[in-house]
């Protein structure tokens, strides 16, 4: 959905949006107890991200980064593309320590499943425009 | 000239960027709740599907 829209002010609007669910389903459910802080809504977001798919992600954050005035990210603004970046980096160096419930054998054979899924993936069309 | 190589590099050095951070979100892609630490009572399956499904 990023990827449609031209301008940085809308793909910020659309990224606030969605940090902005995020931090709306955890304020309803956790009211009666605390108000939430960026501890609980960070790994949401993480999750949130790695579960979306969404493509090109770093160049549309660059993209903000450079042509959006630094005068227009304020406040809420701010605070949720920092939440983001920091997602998008907190993916990028992803490793067994940062996880939890879940052990170096079981980590190692689940990212081996998905690297082998991606290759084929990858693979297909090659086959299907040479092989048809 | 020196505008051109440096525009060629920076494309494709971002295209990599891109690339290697799509394969990541798919390698990591069984990444669950727990695997987050995340109190689950604070979770509402609908609001969080509406946020996967925006698709950023």
């Amino acid at each position: 959905m990023i990827n449609q829209f031209k301008t940085p002010k809308d793909k910020v609007i659309i990224l606030i949006n969605f940090v902005y669910i995020l931090n709306t389903m955890i304020n309803e459910n956790s009211m009666k107890k605390k108000p939430s802080g960026a501890d609980e809504v960070f790994p949401i977001v993480v999750y949130a991200i790695l579960k979306s798919g969404v493509s090109k992600l770093k160049s549309n954050m660059k993209y903000i980064k450079s042509f959006r005035h630094f005068s227009r990210l304020e406040s809420a603004e701010e605070y949720y593309f920092t939440t983001i970046s920091s997602a998008i980096e907190f993916i990028e160096k992803l490793k067994l320590e940062h996880l939890a419930h879940i052990e170096h054998k079981e980590f190692l054979r689940l990212c081996d499943e998905q690297d082998k899924k991606i290759d084929q993936e990858a693979i297909k069309p090659y086959l299907k425009s040479n092989f048809q | 000239m020196l505008f051109t190589f440096r525009l060629f590099f920076s494309t494709h050095e971002q295209k990599l960027e891109d690339f290697e951070f799509d394969r990541a979100l798919k390698r990591y892609n069984f990444v669950t709740l727990k695997h987050m630490e995340v109190d689950e009572s604070s979770v509402d399956n609908d609001y969080l599907e509406v946020a996967i499904n925006s698709k950023l």
